[in-house]
């Protein structure tokens, strides 16, 4: 044993070096790949900086795992190679509802719901990660604004389906937001 | 054994060898995760903070999750008689609402969507749940309809996530010591 072990040791040494590289490279790339492979799934047949309402998940959802039949989502893939990216909204009113933004490693970087949005609005603008031209935007309040520490990402609505008699009420008003380059004024 | 051949073994056992411990890192152990009876929760869902393991582990667990402020989610895959869930048996979920501003229990099966069925029973929540004296609740989790207030799944293993949607600042601060409901195995097939 140990005269094998002296004849190959530099190939179990090599070998090791190789697993632990690989294991760092791996664990380090996975939040990426991860979002990566989602925004891949939901920019299928459109683009970026445009909101999709999502149908309400049943057993064909096959996004993202775990969805919730409870919510409807909507969701804003973003893209900030070209500028900020302006979000604003109106909450729907006498149900739970939430923004929140994911960075590229699937950070979730800022969240606000319907009892948190000021006089039922919400407007923020995301930034992006350079500090050239384009990450100085003007923003002013009300209007807030968040510093993605990436070019791409995600914005996820998450409307509540709380009572199943107003599903037609509260499809409509989650529709209520807007989603786009934002063009500094 | 020719060097060159030793070489392509080693190559091929470190690349291998590297991806098992990723995958052991990810699926294998559990960050943050604590227990509140037959339901488990991670403190590390929803926060962007910790190292690469954390983020690594959070990024396929809790793609897309609130942070606890906000939303906190507990998986179940066992009764509360420690007894992996399946379809072949009958459960039910008895307890009162838990202190959230809103709750749902939806179930899912291995492939972590949800369960497909002409029911379309996927959840139970504060809205649509019958309350019983003194606000207790019993939903039952089966194959077949037993009646309301129902969650239909299939013959084979699944799960149950309980969301609660701006819980409790005591839920929050100590979601291990909150009162959920119990998953009390009824009879199996």
């Amino acid at each position: 044993m140990k005269a094998f072990l002296a004849r190959n040791g530099i190939y179990f040494a090599a070998a090791a070096a190789i697993a632990l590289g690989v294991h760092a490279a791996t664990l380090f790339m996975l939040p990426h790949f991860v979002m990566v492979q989602a925004l891949a799934k939901i920019t299928q047949g459109g683009g970026y900086n445009v909101v999709r309402p999502i149908a309400r998940a049943d057993e064909h959802a096959r996004t993202v795992v775990r969805p919730s039949p409870d919510l409807l989502y909507s969701t804003c893939p973003f893209d900030l190679s070209k500028g900020a990216l302006q979000v604003q909204a109106t909450v729907p009113p006498g149900t739970y509802w939430s923004v929140s933004v994911f960075d590229a490693d699937t950070n979730n970087i800022f969240v606000e719901n319907d009892r948190q949005a000021k006089d039922g609005k919400v407007d923020f603008v995301v930034l992006p990660p350079s500090s050239g031209p384009l990450g100085k935007a003007w923003v002013g309040p009300p209007r807030t604004a968040i510093r993605s520490p990436s070019v791409r990402g995600l914005v996820l609505f998450r409307t509540l389906i709380n009572d199943e008699s107003r599903l037609a009420e509260i499809d409509a008003a989650r529709r209520n937001v807007t989603c786009g380059v934002y063009s500094n004024p | 054994m020719h060097p060159a051949l030793k070489s392509l073994a080693a190559v091929i056992g470190g690349i291998a060898g590297g991806l098992a411990l990723t995958w052991a890192s990810v699926f294998a152990m559990h960050f943050g995760t604590v227990r509140d009876g037959p339901w488990e929760t991670s403190l590390a869902v929803g926060s962007a903070s910790g190292g690469p393991y954390l983020r690594a582990w959070v990024a396929v667990h809790g793609l897309l999750a609130l942070n606890r402020s906000e939303t906190i989610y507990y998986n179940a895959s066992r009764d509360s008689g420690g007894e992996r869930l399946s379809g072949r048996c009958v459960y039910s979920l008895m307890g009162r609402d838990p202190k959230a501003r809103w709750w749902s229990i939806t179930a899912y099966g291995p492939d972590d969507f949800l369960i497909a069925g002409p029911a379309r029973r996927y959840s139970v929540s504060k809205t649509s749940i019958l309350r019983r004296g003194e606000g207790n609740f019993i939903a039952t989790v089966s194959r077949d309809k037993p009646g309301a207030d129902w969650i239909a799944v299939g013959d084979g293993p699944f799960s149950l996530t309980l969301r609660l949607y701006e819980p409790d600042a005591g839920v929050a601060a100590d979601p291990a010591h909150a009162e959920l409901p119990q998953i009390v195995k009824e009879r199996c097939r």
